[in-house]
């Protein structure tokens, strides 16, 4: 009897918590969105499953957590041991160490075609303009006491990249990783949710049904030259930037290249596919009740809100702005697609401009932002980076 | 000379201000300056990461608009040759296919929209 009440004690029941079983209400919340309404599938069910797994009790004395890390124990006779982390540790270190998000942006580089924003270079600034969410929210985090590191990590969260949010987390504010990592990963799912009614608001009717000329075509030669003349030009300017930068138009490169279809077809699919279950895996997984449920991840889950809205804004009002000054007209809604968020801000902008035109097509056109976003935030991030370590 | 012992009395009272009024109100001064300065330093460090990003992007743009005349201007030198790797050719029939294709789809699509319209569809 006493055998099995020892047992009882070992069970995930007998040492659940309220917070635990939260937790993994929120990832089978996170595998229902996905399944169900086809949000993100690809990274809510990994990081779903990993917040049901990170959140089981653990048995004292196991290392099993993805922060039992290995480390060397010091002995009651004075000799040292070498103690093992566990195996989550292992596939978390990629996260915690830089590793999986610029593995992931090859992967981006050699699936993004760069063409419609080499077509229409003025619609890259909307890629920049959609980055003043990650400096408003960077300066709101400040004023609610976070310090710089954390602001900086917080901040990105509305550059809707969720690599670069991992990235920049983890080499600024390690702690707040998961927190960071969800709300990034979520807000880019509830994009189709959140941009709408802020696209709406800021544009007339008759903005919304501006068509735009059609993308010229772009030569073999100007693709090729794109990735590395892009490459040096922006971390000439922002060294910061040149992990995720270069590995992007290194991936872009195998693409247009031509000659490394096989490289590139690897980074496009298996992968980054492997990369983004590891990723999405093992940011679950680090949702810890005790370390996750905290006053602080609901402020950052605030503030990655107001980033996104602020992120759309800013995009839709610079388009608003450009038309002032030029002759063929841009469709502000296309302004929005510069918070990155590869290609589902896009294609929220087609589906806002079609509800007033069926006829008209933003698809295209809202790729440039979209592909400049990208580049806008691993900017941004390069730049937070070197400012704040 | 009359050395008087020193009073315990203003002493203690001057701690106990100190400790109750002064103190507080100087570490809630040392705390709302710290926090201006901060935030004078988060706006300034926002303000410069923008500029450096629309500075990038500016200069991409610029870059992109001129790529295309200054490869006319090489072009006229050095003409872009038809490419020699198979996969290109590929690109471009598989291209070539796409468009032929959508203008099938385009035209079939038009077809049935003025069918239904115009109620002469029949069964199909």
């Amino acid at each position: 009897m006493d055998i099995f009440w020892e047992f009882l004690q070992t069970t995930g029941f007998a040492s659940m918590t309220l917070g635990n079983l939260i937790m993994i209400v929120i990832g089978i919340i996170f595998i229902s969105l996905a399944i169900i309404k086809d949000y993100e599938p690809l990274l809510l069910v990994p990081i779903g499953m990993g917040a049901v797994v990170g959140n089981i009790p653990m048995i004292p004395g196991m290392s099993m957590s993805v922060y039992a890390t290995e480390s060397w124990v010091v002995q009651d006779d004075g000799s040292i041991q070498y103690v093992m982390g566990s195996v989550l540790s292992y596939l978390y270190a990629g996260v915690s160490l830089g590793i999986y998000p610029p593995l992931i942006f090859l992967g981006i580089g050699a699936m993004t075609d760069f063409s419609t924003m080499l077509s229409n270079p003025k619609l890259v600034l909307l890629g920049a303009a959609a980055q003043v969410g990650v400096f408003l929210t960077f300066f709101g985090a400040i004023y609610l006491n976070f310090t710089f590191a954390e602001a900086g990590a917080i901040g990105i969260i509305g550059g809707a990249d969720g690599p670069t949010a991992i990235f920049l987390a983890a080499q600024l504010a390690p702690d707040l990783l998961g927190a960071i990592a969800i709300a990034a990963y979520s807000y880019m799912a509830l994009v189709p949710v959140i941009q709408p009614p802020i696209m709406r608001f800021l544009t007339t009717k008759e903005e919304r049904l501006i068509r735009m000329a059609p993308p010229r075509k772009v030569t073999k030669r100007e693709r090729i030259i794109f990735p590395v003349a892009a490459f040096l030009i922006s971390t000439l300017i922002a060294p910061g930037a040149v992990v995720l930068l270069g590995m992007l138009f290194f991936g872009n490169l195998l693409k247009e290249s031509m000659v490394t279809e096989r490289l590139a077809a690897t980074a496009r699919t298996a992968m980054i596919d492997i990369v983004t279950i590891l990723l999405g895996f093992s940011v679950g997984a680090s949702t810890q009740a005790d370390t996750f449920l905290t006053s602080q991840s609901l402020q950052i889950f605030g503030l990655g809100a107001l980033s996104f809205a602020i992120a759309t804004a800013g995009g839709v009002l610079f388009a608003k702005l450009m038309n002032l000054f030029l002759k063929e007209k841009i469709n502000p809604l296309v302004g929005a697609a510069g918070v990155s968020a590869v290609p589902d801000s896009a294609r929220v902008v087609q589906m806002v401009g079609q509800q007033e035109d069926p006829h008209n097509f933003l698809l295209m056109h809202a790729m440039a932002p979209n592909v400049a976003g990208v580049v806008g935030s691993a900017i941004a991030a390069g730049v937070l980076w070197s400012v704040l370590t | 000379m009359d050395f008087s012992p020193i009073d315990p009395l203003p002493s203690l009272l001057s701690d106990i201000v100190m400790a109750t009024l002064i103190k507080p109100y100087l570490a809630q001064a040392t705390a709302d300056v710290v926090r201006q300065e901060n935030l004078a330093e988060g706006g300034t460090i926002a303000v410069v990461g923008l500029l450096i990003v629309f500075l990038v992007l500016i200069f991409l743009s610029v870059f992109i608009a001129t790529l295309p005349k200054v490869l006319d201007l090489i072009g006229k030198f050095l003409p872009e040759s038809d490419d020699h790797h198979p996969i290109a050719h590929e690109e471009h029939d598989e291209d070539a296919e796409l468009e032929l294709l959508a203008a099938i789809g385009f035209v079939l699509h038009t077809e049935f929209q003025r069918q239904v319209s115009t109620g002469s569809g029949g069964k199909s």
